[in-house]
């Protein structure tokens, strides 16, 4: 399903020697990183390692310190986010964000809506199109009961999924999705990581997630994060038996008893 | 030159109230994230304190001792004013947190709630204001408990304060019969603090001319500052407010009491105000709408310096003084004679103290455009939660 | 059947009351238009400007300037402006002995002042209270302004309406005010639609959103500031229009419409009516106002007292307002304490609901097909 970065094509997202300093902190140290078109890429990291700082890098939360991020050959350094999303870049967040006062239809509705200026909300109607997709993508999510109740409302794992559902109805040629399965049943676990395996392809997938089933499930390129720079590439048989990951997740031992 | 520095002077003088007033709000605000719209009467406290204290002076004590009043009503005026604060934190803020706008309208209530009282206050009306506290608090006390375990309980806590509230107002309207009582204590008016004869003087130095009124004032924001910095510093209870306010959840766990440490942050910042009302006294009269003059230009202080930097307020403060004054009085005119005439023409426009406040507003929002979080903008993650 | 009421209370009431009580139901009316604007920007958007005022006093002005030239012979100076030794028009009054150029000033100077100033502060994330802190000092800088310039606009003194004309008949006159009346109601009813259409369709829907969690919106592509500031724009116009409308029903206009007070109290109104919901707005206007009046009338002093009070009461215990408390079944509640317990009401529509019994069937699938997952 995902194909491995192929090195002729010209990658969709490029982070080249990334680094973000808050007061003396780095968040982000010469990170580097390419994105193939089509790609599902994984990315993990033991808390700390900078993994939502590094979204915050490509959707123009935050600016980075020094280096530049590409998407399609385009800088986005100093691009508002407003601008970075219309580019063609979705982002799922840690915690569920879905506007609590919204029923889940009109959610999907300003999410799946592409003319989104003042004057076209105001004066335009939703292209019949776009309402097929809400109407899909709700019976996706299992939410059709719930259309006309505020999302606030929602159950921990709904709101996941409406938000997921929501990164859908956006449509971006890139999608970042944080954390997604946070929360969720083995069951739902399973069905999100089929969702973003079908995604991918037609879509590049960026999945950030602590959840190593998970992973596994994705079958996917992974990229391990630590203190803000690429630790290592590769399959998730071959990450696992790294000897650098396992330091880094269950600590050094020689230190461990040095300190003790 | 000596003009120069007569300007810088006077725009210091102006600066270093701003400074003490925005300094408790500042307090609130950068540690707490409350706004506070009754800071300026809390100030306004401060200054009828400072009133009360001449009064005793004068009546009561010796002579001699007179000229110390202004003195002695600081701490007295931080009591006060921090205990007024404290009592709003514990009834009505502790409510609110983390809904801004709300605490924002809360305490403008708040603040219209004070300055009427100290227009109405007399005898009659505290008499009658403490026996509906009092009544309120006790009523449910003197009767049966299963009343206060029923559905309609809420309806009859309601009437309680209510029959209490009736109450208080019937005693206040007959004791307001007697004449003494009926006397309101301050009244509407503004009243007039007699600053003491060593405060009435100046100092030459050089040719500047400086009031020492201006200079007690500057002196006593300085050692403000220098007790506020060392108190988040180095003090316990300090560095209990600045743990709670980078991450209270985890300050709880580790057992510092962050109900307490928000009545004390607050109290603090309350009891500031106290004191920067005891320095306005030193400028002008005392009234009951002492506190709405300083209120907004406080705020603006905030705003330009920044959210949880002292540095920021003083920096902010001490800036939109001296170019107040530079404007207001005209000053820059003297300074830079050779002007073109169409910036002469728009400075002698704006050289009044209200047409300055047009001018330097102007100059925040621009300056706003390329500083939107202020002189000193926190930094990281936190930020934009 | 609301707007049959509406219609025979708009015909009846001038019969009825005494030309005073009408006078003062106009001016709360034309007040509610601002609340409307305000629930607007507040209600819907979070914004909450402490700063309506300007907006208000401008549309007050225009109006107001345009009638101080209209009852004018040719040649002739406002009275005001001999006392200061003006000569000559200042230029921007020019334009206002047009009656068109100012039925435009009245909505589109306010709705331009606040397009501006709201892009300004919005360009830069500046929400919360800062917006509301900034709100208020941008009131006060415009406070001092009219208030300091005597030659240009009359100073504290303000302007007056009520001596001048429209169509030869005295402003102030018993006739004029009810035409002003029947105005109003048709104009609040209008602002009613109007605020109606902004926030039931998508617009209203990314109105909220931006109130509820804006980055997220921006994430999706959304451009916040653009909706914000065309609805600060709006909210503007409407508090220019209902300044407009209380300026030739007072009397006057003058700075203090500008005052700090006053802005903060159309916010309470808002709060009290209930905010997100627009009938609530005109109600809290109207209600309150009417309060104050009442009680100024008998113990002016304890008005401070009152009003202080709702602030907190509103904020506290009513946070939707009324109309909020009434919609959430407030009087059933209430009714709930005194010992009649409400009817609950039961939907055997819903065990015949398909979605809703596919829905059952999901939560607790058979345990054949649990194995089988």
């Amino acid at each position: 399903m995902s194909a491995p970065p192929s090195t002729g094509v010209r990658p969709l997202l490029e982070l080249r020697s990334v680094s973000v300093s808050f007061d003396g902190f780095w968040a982000l140290n010469d990170l580097n990183l390419q994105l193939a078109p089509g790609e599902l890429r994984a990315v993990i990291g033991p808390n700390g390692a900078g993994k939502t700082t590094f979204l915050d890098v490509i959707t123009g939360k935050v600016k980075p310190t020094k280096g530049d991020v590409f998407f399609r050959g385009q800088s986005l350094v100093g691009t508002p986010e407003h601008k970075i999303a219309r580019l063609g870049i979705g982002r799922k967040f840690q915690t569920p964000r879905v506007y609590q006062n919204l029923t889940p239809r009109r959610n999907l509705e300003l999410a799946v809506a592409k003319r989104n200026g003042p004057i076209e909300l105001l004066f335009g109607a939703l292209e019949s199109k776009d309402r097929d997709k809400v109407q899909q993508l709700l019976a996706v999510v299992g939410l059709e009961a719930h259309a006309h109740l505020p999302a606030g409302g929602l159950s921990h794992g709904q709101k996941q999924w409406l938000e997921i559902a929501m990164l859908v109805a956006q449509d971006p040629d890139l999608l970042l999705v944080d954390e997604p399965v946070a929360g969720l049943t083995d069951e739902e676990t399973h069905r999100t990581a089929d969702l973003l395996k079908q995604l991918s392809g037609d879509h590049t997938v960026l999945v950030i997630e602590h959840d190593m089933e998970f992973i596994r499930d994705l079958d996917s390129q992974v990229t391990v994060l630590h203190e803000g720079h690429v630790l290592c590439e590769g399959r998730m048989d071959q990450v696992q038996n790294d000897p650098k990951v396992i330091e880094v997740y269950l600590g050094n031992e020689s230190d461990d008893e040095a300190s003790a | 030159m000596d003009l120069l520095y007569e300007t810088l002077f006077n725009g210091l003088a102006i600066g270093s109230v701003l400074v003490l007033a925005a300094l408790g709000l500042a307090v609130v605000f950068g540690l707490m994230g409350v706004i506070n719209m009754a800071h300026g009467e809390l100030m306004m406290i401060g200054a009828y304190t400072t009133y009360v204290v001449q009064n005793i002076f004068k009546a009561s004590l010796p002579e001699g001792l007179f000229p110390i009043y202004i003195l002695v009503s600081i701490p007295i005026a931080f009591l006060v004013s921090g205990l007024a604060g404290l009592l709003l934190e514990k009834t009505v803020i502790r409510r609110l947190y983390g809904r801004p706008l709300e605490t924002l309208l809360a305490t403008w209530g708040v603040s219209l709630i004070l300055q009427q009282f100290v227009r109405s206050v007399s005898g009659a009306f505290a008499i009658g204001l403490v026996l509906a506290v009092v009544l309120g608090l006790v009523l449910p006390r003197l009767t049966p408990r299963a009343w206060w375990q029923q559905r309609w309980t809420p309806i009859l806590a309601v009437g309680n304060w209510i029959v209490s509230g009736l109450v208080g107002i019937a005693m206040a309207a007959v004791l307001g019969q007697q004449r003494a009582l009926d006397e309101p204590w301050f009244s509407a008016r503004n009243l007039d603090v007699t600053a003491p004869t060593w405060l009435r003087g100046s100092i030459d130095l050089g040719a500047v001319n400086m009031p020492t009124a201006r200079l007690f004032i500057i002196a006593l924001t300085i050692v403000s500052l220098v007790a506020v910095t060392w108190f988040l510093q180095k003090s316990v209870w300090g560095i209990r407010i600045r743990s709670v306010t980078q991450n209270r959840p985890m300050s709880d766990c580790l057992g510092i009491p962050t109900e307490k440490v928000d009545a004390l942050t607050f109290l603090v910042g309350s009891g500031l105000a106290g004191v920067a009302g005891v320095a306005v006294t030193l400028l002008g009269s005392v009234g009951p709408n002492l506190g709405g003059n300083y209120i907004v230009d406080c705020f603006m202080v905030v705003v330009l310096g920044g959210v949880g930097k002292l540095m920021g307020t003083v920096v902010a403060a001490l800036g939109i003084g001296v170019l107040s004054y530079l404007i207001g009085s005209g000053s820059l005119l003297l300074l830079w004679p050779a002007m073109p005439s169409g910036l002469n023409e728009l400075i002698t426009f704006f050289a009044t103290t209200s047409m300055a406040k047009v001018l330097v507003f102007a100059i925040i929002v621009v300056f706003l455009q390329f500083r939107p979080a202020g002189i000193f903008p926190p930094k990281g993650r936190l930020v934009e939660a | 059947m609301p707007w049959v009421l509406i219609v025979a209370a708009t015909l009846i009431l001038p019969v009825v009351l005494p030309p005073f009580r009408l006078n003062l139901l106009g001016r709360f009316l034309s007040l509610g238009i601002v609340a409307l604007g305000i629930d607007l920007i507040w209600g819907f958007t979070g914004l909450l400007s402490l700063g309506q005022g300007i907006f208000f006093a401008i549309g007050g002005y225009a109006i107001g300037m345009y009638l101080q030239l209209d009852s004018l012979e040719p040649g002739q100076l406002p009275e005001f402006f001999g006392l200061y030794g003006v000569k000559e028009l200042p230029s921007f009054w020019q334009p206002f002995t047009s009656p068109l150029f100012t039925f435009l000033a009245i909505w589109v100077i306010p709705a331009l002042v606040a397009g501006v100033l709201g892009f300004l502060v919005f360009r830069n994330r500046i929400k919360g209270v800062y917006f509301s802190i900034l709100t208020q000092a941008a009131l006060l800088v415009f406070f001092n302004f009219f208030n300091g310039q005597q030659k240009l606009i009359n100073g504290t003194n303000g302007l007056k309406t009520d001596t001048a004309r429209i169509f030869g008949e005295l402003v102030g006159s018993d006739a004029m005010q009810r035409w002003l009346f029947w105005v109003t109601v048709l104009l609040v009813v209008a602002a009613w639609f109007l605020c109606r259409w902004l926030t039931s369709g998508r617009f209203g829907d990314a109105l909220v959103a931006i109130r509820d969690d804006e980055p997220r919106l921006r994430f999706t592509g959304y451009n916040p500031t653009a909706y914000k500031t065309v609805v600060f724009a709006v909210a503007g116009a409407m508090a220019g229009v209902s300044g407009a409308l209380y300026t030739v029903q007072s009397g006057i206009v003058s700075p203090q419409f500008m005052a700090v007070p006053f802005s903060i109290e159309m916010v309470i109104w808002v709060a009290v009516g209930g905010r997100g919901t627009l009938i609530g707005a005109i109600l809290g206007a109207v209600l309150i106002n009417y309060a104050k009046s009442l009680v100024s009338e008998a113990l002016p002093e304890t008005w401070l007292f009152i009003q202080g009070g709702l602030f907190l009461l509103v904020v506290t215990a009513l946070p939707d307002g009324l109309v909020g408390w009434w919609r959430q079944g407030g009087p059933r509640q209430l009714q709930a304490m005194v010992g009649w317990p409400p009817v609950v009401p039961t939907y055997p529509a819903l065990d015949l609901d398909p979605a809703v019994q596919a829905e059952a069937a999901e939560l607790t699938p058979p345990p054949a097909q649990r194995a089988e997952s």
